[in-house]
Parts: C-alpha cells; structure tokens; sequence
C-alpha cells in the first residue's frame, strides 16, 4: 500500500521536474558563471575602495568610474581603442569587400583561395602573433627589409611608440579580413543572379552593378559586420601581449581590456576599477547594439513614410 | 608648311585612337578579364598567407640565417633541429598535452549539457519558458569581460586555481550555443516526438536516438566553435593558471619569449609551427562545413 | 525591329532543347513561343535575349547578326516572371535605371521615365518601393523599365502565369494598348494557349524543341498543319475519330462513321487517319453522319456542351440545348469543309 501511494505521487511529480532535470546543469552553470558574475561586477563597481582580501568597502558611489576616467592609463585606453576602432573597421571592410567581390567570381582552385584567405580564423593569435612580432622587427624583420628596397630607413616598429598602434592596427586588419570576408562574400552570393542579368542587357559597367545593385543589397550585413568588428576592436589583448608583453612598448598602447586585466593582478583595491572599466565596456557594447538595432529598423522601412501620409491625408 | 604639320596631328590622333580602341577590346575580352582576376586573387592571397608561410620557413632554418639582413625569402638550408629542440628542451608538449585535455573535456561537457538544456526548452514543458529565453537572449550580448571579474574570483573561492577544470568550468553553460541549438531543435517536427511518446520511447531516448542525430550539421558547428575557442583562449588562462606545468598552448607559448632581441626566434617558430598544427588540421579537414557554418552565423546577424 | 531566326538549335549536351527553328517577325508584332515544359520555348526566348548561347543558327535584329553578340549590346528590353525590381530603390529610380546606365541628361530620364509610366498607368506609384506594390503593379513597373529605353525588343518570360484570371485579362488589354502605342516588337513564353491566342499577332507553336506551326491565331484554329497543333489549340479538345480513308470515303474503325470526303480529298486512300473537327463543327441532326449516346450536358456560356458517347470514341458538340441523357441516342452531323483529316502516325494534315 505504502508502495502503490509513492509510486503514484512519484509517477504524478515525476514529469513536472522532469523538465527541470534536463535543465538544471545548464541553469547551475549559467547562474554560477554568467548571472551572478554580471550582477556583482555591477556591485562591485559601486563600491567604492573595495579591499579583495578583507571585503570591506567604502561606501557605495561613483568612485571607482571617477578613479578610472580619471587614471591616465584607462583614458589612454579609450583613445587607442577609438583610433584602432577607427582604423581598422574601415579599411578591413574595404578590403574585405573587395576580396569577397574577387571570390565572388567562382574561379578555379577555391579549396588553394579559401585555405589561403581564410586559415587566419582558426589560428591563435598568440601563435601567428610571434611571426608578425618576428617580421616586425626593427633590425631583422620582413617589413624593414622590404621598406628598405624602397629606401625607406628601418623603423623600430615594437620600440618605437609611434608605431607601435600601427603594427596593432596591421595585425588586426589581417586577423579581421577572413572572417568579415566570409560574411560578406556569403551575402554577396545571396543576391538573385537575374538582377545582374537584368543590368546586362541595360548595357551596366561591372562598377554600376557594383554600386547600384550589389553594395545597396548587401547593406544589412555590412551594417551588423561594422558593427561586430567594432565591438570587437574594443576587445584586444592578445596581441599587445604577444608583441610588446603588455600594452605597448612603454605602456602607452592600453587597450580596456588591457586595463581590467591590470587592475585585477594589481593589489587589493584593483577589483573594483577592473569592474568599473567591465562595465564601461559593457554599456559600451550595449549601445552600440541597440544603435545597431535602431539603424536596422530605419534601413528597413525608409520610404514606407509616404505611403502611411498619404493614407491619413 | 601649315597643311603638313596639320595633317600630322591628325594621323597621331588617329593612332591614338585606334590604339585606344584595340587596348579598350584587349580589356574587356573575358578571358583577358580572367587571366586578370586570377592574377588579383593570387597576389592578394600570397599576401594574406605570407605569414604562415614566413612562419613555415622561419621554423626550418638556424638562427643564424635567421638574423641575416636582408632576409632570405626562400630557406638557402633546412634544418630540423629546431623542432627537436623544442619538443625535447621545453614544455611545449605538456602545454599542448594541456590543451588536448582542456578541449576535449570542454566539448564534450559543454556539449552535453547544451543538448539536454535546448531539449527541455524545445520539448519539454518548461513553466516560465518565455521568460528564462527572454534572460538568454538578455544575457548574450553580455562581454566576456564582464564577467571576468567576478569568475576569477568564484575560481579562487572554490580552490580551482591553477586547476585546469577552471578553463572548463566557466563556459559550460553557453547561452550563444543553447539558444542556437535550440533554433535547430525547434525545427524538427512534434508530430515524431509525440509518436515517439506513444511508442513508449522515454525522453532519453529519443533525444539522443532521434533529435539529436537530426541536428547534425548545427551540432558539428557548435563543436568546431566550442572547440576553436577553447584552444585559443588567452587571456583567461593567464588570469587562472599560475603553474608553467599547467599553462595551456597559448599561454605556454609566451615562456619562449624572453628578452625581445635574445628571443630565440627560430626556436619560438617552430613552437608557433608546432602549436599551429591541431588547428591547421582542423582547418583542413572542416573547411568547406567550417565557412558554410560561419555565412548562416554572419546573415543572421 | 524585325527578329529572325535562321536555323536556330540549341543543344544542352546530347540533349536538344531547340532544333532548327526558323521564324521571321515582323517589326510592331507581338509573337508568342507556346508550349507545354521541355518544348523550348524559354531556352528560344534566352537565345534572342542573349542570356543562352547558340549551338548554331542565326539571329538578326533587323540587318544585324545578333548570334555572336553579348547581352549588353544587344539592347534587349527583358521581363522576367519574377519581376525582380531593385528592392532598394523606389519606382522612379528602377524605371530609370536603363537610362541612367546610358548616362542620358537627367531632364531627359525624368520625362522618359514619366512618359512610360503614364503609359502603363503607374504614376501614382512613382515614389513608393516595390515591396508596396501589388503583383500586377509590380509587373507593370518591370514593362516600364524594359521599354524606357527604346529597346529594339521586348522580352516576356511567362507573363501571365503569375496572375489571376482578373489581372490576367488587364495584361491583355495592357500589352496590347502598349505594344501599340509605342510600336516595339514583342516576344513572351507562355504555356497557355488562351493567353497566346489573345495576345498576338503570331504564335510559334513548339514541341520538343520542334516548330509545329508558326501561323496567326486565326491560322492555327482553323487551319493547323498537324495534329498536335490542333488539338493544342482551343477552348475544348478537338474531336477525334480514328479510322482509314477507302475510295475517299472516310470509315471509322468502329464502322459507325461514314464520311464522303471525295469533294477535298486529293487521295484516294490512306491508313490509319484521324478525323478531326471542333465542337462547333458537328450539329445535333437526325439521320445525318453517325449516332452517339449522349453521356452528359453541360452549360458552355450561351450554348450547351454534349458529350456523347459512341462505340470506340466520345465527341463534344455544341446545342441550343440540354438532352436528356438517360439511354437517349442521338444523331450528329459534321461539317465536311471544318473537318481535318491528321496521319495518325506523323500527325501531318492530309485534309
């Protein structure tokens, strides 16, 4: 009788935590690693002096955000990932789409093109970073010796720190290229054929089928593209580890993750800057998003205005 | 004296023009068009790829040649010592010892319980579905850098400094992969699961006997992007693992670096060569599925 | 501009998708190629347009050998089924394309572009994208474009298919109202014989890559040279009785029709012939040629469809009115100078 009564409740409760049981790892890991993390680094940030050994801290406020804008190294960090940010979105774009528009055209040998183009993106950068490190250097490396045959003097590209954000921006126009290739080479693929057909037989340019049909279809992905190598170029560390081993030759190449990496390994008040600058960082990839979400939807409805006033007239 | 020098100019406007003509035709015949395009695509690949293959060549030479200006484009002699050097002298086969271990572990780990979360988000009756997707969708956009903080310390807290299970650990519970995971789970049809349940088929079973092997493709993606980026994760293993008898490869690789100038380059080429090549394997035998996987990633958005 | 094709084949391999067409259109007319899948016809209409290469033959856009001449200087205006307007510009812009690509002054696209709307009465939709047009407007908007720049033909792949009946019938009266208002030469693929047979000058009939006939829908009606064109063509099936021809004497193989035809006929005999005549053609008449057992009446607009029944064949014949269709036998009549006598093995007209 005992029996029969558990069996039942058992068979009853069973399914209703079944669901849970499937999910109760994931959910353990997610809150462990990924929810609590986010809510104290947000509470660490506002709390102000916080002393890792003791857990004592000082009042909750702005004083950690004040102590970071205010370090020069955290300032230096935003201007050099702005100026990286700058540069290398733009031009990895640029290069990209026209490598994408090469590959577009369905030549022989794409296994050779695709491991050729595209190998970067499963390569650690700390191990092709040392070759570029290699060839970046100032008595022995590729790049002098090329420069040279144009008689350009050997520059000291990982001492110098005026190029020391070059050879950063190099790498990272390099590193950027196969994936942002392969993003717009598949949407440039997406596009019916019929179009350029259609632009053909009104006698267009190669250039005119470029600029008329191919780059306006492509615009959503280049958008998102931008937008995720942005978010992206804010988040370099490898590399500047791998060159200079630290952010730049005489700590003028700060980046913020950079700094949050710093501010943790250093003494017992770190912690709290090191959150302050994780969420700096986060409000900056979540503006960037939701501008990213707005720009989509106005993309996606301009011109649809005139018909709505015209209805309500 | 006039109508001469006249009739000249106009046989050189002519010419040009013909030449202009004939050159315009040279151009824009295809196979001409071809012949261009193959040369662009060439070059710009050469350049793309000159890295790997300054680091092939780098590895097989002696230091020496290595430090002769200017440079040798092609190896004038080969050695191998290099490599035996490194795979004797160093650690370098612990760290990629380490890496295997940590990879693998994280896959399948991850794996598992990315499978069973999407299937009792898909499935299974979750009370307050909405609202737990709702969080995920929340919690992705979130920087990894974010939580660094905090899980540095939770790793401390729990004694796994210097452990390798701290390279696991924290990036079991992937929201990105459960949730597309979950999109591919969506797509297979209740009518079979419920069929599936009148037969009998408990849960389990046809989670893994029928769902999972239909998601395939998405499976094998999640696994390549899993896998890629635990074995080049940096920045977390150099916060947690303190040991050199722990570092991982990347990490691991750093410790031939030593004073800039006194680095011994060729020995650290052939560690990068070395350390290069599970991935290069990868690459290889994955390429086609790897770049289709990343083109529906990138249009997706 | 006149289009000619002069032997035209195309070959996808060992397969002939085109053999030796040859057809002569005349400037100003509308052409239809029509017929079922696989009979050539858009692989015809790609030829002429460029967009497929030809395996051998000619094609001339008046004096000019087109054969060897790239899409882009053959200045072709083309429609395709799908329409694929430039989602991303708005009406004006994708009419105006064609002429933007000439690099024309701007004052001149404007009044083209204005023109041609106004000719297929889309200027209201100038301003709007493509994605706010519905599909008749849309296809409007892809004739616009082909024909703002004076193309020396126009090109529709299956213009009709996608429309309902209602918008169907507007096209109709659109191509025409067009075509002669601006005088262009047209050529579009269909594979419904109605639309071809309101909608052209001539129609190509094609089957297996094959010209059947190549005549005026009036032509093709009345006079089809084989019998795939007749019974291809027209509202209802033509009527078909197998039999032989004995002393110019039609007989059924069933025996129960017996046709004088000594009157047309220039043969004495034949084996193995069809006798051939539309539902129009046959009366409802006592004692005349044969009898059938009427099967079933149907309303056909102001007349009533008969079906009738006899012993190896059906036919459907035209009446004023419905017959009863219990076990009634009824008599029936047919035209001699509407009927048309087809081989059955090469389909080929003997009468």
């Amino acid at each position: 009788m005992k029996n029969t009564k558990f069996e039942k409740f058992w068979d009853n409760i069973f399914p209703k935590i079944r669901p849970w049981l499937f999910l109760s790892p994931f959910i353990l890991f997610v809150l462990v690693f990924s929810v609590y993390p986010v809510l104290r680094s947000i509470s660490l940030a506002f709390m102000q002096d916080y002393n890792r050994l003791t857990g004592n801290y000082n009042g909750i406020g702005w004083g950690n955000f004040e102590g970071i804008f205010k370090s020069r190294d955290f300032k230096n960090a935003i201007l050099n990932s702005s100026l990286y940010a700058v540069m290398v979105v733009p031009i990895g774009l640029v290069i990209s789409l026209f490598f994408a528009s090469l590959l577009n055209k369905r030549l022989k040998g794409t296994a050779i093109y695709q491991t050729a183009f595209f190998l970067p993106l499963v390569t650690s950068t700390v191990a092709i970073g040392f070759v570029w490190r290699f060839m970046f250097n100032g008595n022995y490396g590729v790049l002098n010796s090329i420069l040279s045959i144009f008689g350009v003097d050997k520059i000291k590209w990982l001492e110098d720190s005026r190029y020391s954000l070059t050879t950063i921006v190099i790498y990272g126009i390099w590193s950027s290229i196969p994936f942002s290739t392969i993003v717009l080479l598949s949407a440039m693929q997406s596009i019916n054929k019929k179009y350029y057909i259609i632009a053909r037989m009104d006698n267009a340019s190669s250039f005119q089928m470029f600029k008329k049909i191919t780059l306006p279809m492509m615009m959503p992905t280049i958008i998102i593209l931008m937008f995720l190598n942005l978010i992206s170029s804010f988040k370099v560390f490898d590399e500047l580890q791998v060159f200079f081993g630290g952010p730049g030759p005489y700590s003028n190449l700060y980046t913020i993750v950079w700094y949050i990496y710093e501010q943790m390994r250093t003494g017992i008040y770190g912690v709290g800057y090191a959150a302050a600058a994780s969420i700096v960082l986060f409000v900056f990839v979540l503006s960037a998003t939701l501008l990213l979400v707005l720009i989509r939807k106005v993309w996606l409805n301009r011109g649809k205005r005139l018909v709505r006033s015209k209805r309500n007239a | 004296m006039h109508s001469s020098d006249t009739r000249k100019k106009f046989d050189f406007n002519e010419f040009f023009a013909k030449v202009k003509k004939i050159l315009l035709q040279i151009i824009t015949h295809s196979k001409t068009k071809k012949i261009v395009l193959y040369t662009l695509l060439t070059v710009f690949a050469a350049l793309m790829f000159f890295p790997f293959y300054w680091l092939l060549i780098s590895a097989l030479q002696r230091s020496e040649d290595l430090t002769t200006l200017p440079p040798n484009f092609f190896p004038l002699r080969i050695t191998f010592n290099n490599f035996i050097t490194v795979l004797q002298e160093s650690k370098l086969l612990r760290y990629l010892a380490n890496s295997l271990i940590v990879t693998s572990i994280s896959v399948v780990c991850t794996l598992f319980v990315t499978i069973l979360a999407a299937f009792a988000l898909t499935k299974l009756k979750v009370p307050g579905r909405t609202i737990i997707i709702a969080i995920m969708l929340t919690l992705i956009i979130l920087p990894s850098e974010l939580l660094i903080v905090t899980n540095y310390s939770t790793i401390i807290q729990l004694g796994l400094q210097d452990n390798l299970a701290a390279l696991i650990l924290p990036f079991v519970g992937s929201v990105y992969y459960v949730l597309i995971l979950r999109n591919s789970f969506l797509v297979s049809s209740d009518k079979i699961y419920a069929a599936a349940r009148i037969d009998g088929a408990s849960n389990w079973r046809y989670l893994w006997r029928v769902l999972v092997p239909q998601s395939k493709p998405t499976i094998i993606a999640i696994v390549l992007f899993n896998a890629l980026a635990s074995w080049n994760s940096f920045l977390w293993p150099m916060l947690v693992i303190k040991t050199d008898e722990n570092k991982t490869l990347p990490f691991g690789l750093l410790t031939f670096v030593g004073d800039d100038d006194r680095m011994k380059i060729e020995l650290t080429m052939a560690a990068s060569l070395i350390a290069l090549i599970p991935m290069l394997i990868l690459f290889l035998t994955t390429r086609k599925f790897l770049i289709k996987a990343i083109s529906r990633g990138g249009s997706k958005g | 501009m006149k289009v000619v094709l002069k032997n035209l084949t195309k070959k996808f391999g060992d397969i002939v998708a085109v053999n030796d067409l040859s057809i002569e259109i005349k400037q100003g007319e509308i052409t239809a190629l029509l017929g079922g899948s696989g009979s050539g016809k858009s692989t015809t209409l790609n030829m002429i347009s460029g967009i497929e290469s030809v395996t051998s033959g000619k094609i001339f856009f008046d004096d000019t050998d087109v054969t060897k001449m790239s899409i882009e200087k053959r200045n072709v205006g083309y429609v395709f089924q799908d329409y694929l307007l430039y989602p991303n510009m708005n009406i004006f812009d994708n009419i105006a394309f064609p002429l933007k690509m000439k690099k024309v002054s701007k004052d001149e696209i404007t009044e083209k572009t204005e023109l041609i709307a106004k000719a297929l009465k889309i200027t209201e939709q100038l301003k709007k994208r493509p994605g706010e047009l519905s599909g008749g407007q849309q296809q409007r908007v892809a004739i616009a474009r082909a024909l703002v720049k004076d193309p020396a033909v126009l090109l529709l792949d299956e213009p009709f298919s996608n429309l309902d009946t209602r918008l169907s019938l507007e096209l109709h009266d659109e191509l025409l109202r067009v075509q002669k208002r601006t005088g262009v030469t047209a050529v579009y693929v269909t594979h419904n014989q109605e639309d071809a047979m309101m909608v052209s000058h001539n129609i190509v009939v094609l089957k297996d890559g094959e010209c059947m006939q190549y005549s005026s829908p009036d032509e093709l009606y009345h006079n089809p040279q084989n019998y795939f064109v007749a019974n291809f063509i027209g509202k209802v099936e033509i009527n078909k009785i197998d039999g032989n021809i004995v002393d110019k004497i039609f007989v059924s193989n069933d025996q129960s029709v017996k046709l004088d035809l000594s009157l047309n006929l220039q043969v004495q005999s034949a084996s193995a012939v069809s006798l051939c005549f539309r539902p129009e053609s046959v009366k409802v008449s006592q004692q005349c040629d044969f009898d059938a057992k009427v099967v079933a009446c149907s309303f056909y607009g102001k007349d009533v469809m008969i079906k009738a029944k006899s012993n190896e064949f059906y036919i459907h014949a035209f009446h004023n009115k419905m017959l009863d269709t219990s076990d009634s036998v009824v008599g029936f009549c047919i035209d001699k100078n509407a009927a048309k006598i087809f081989d059955q093995n090469t389909g080929e007209r003997i009468l």
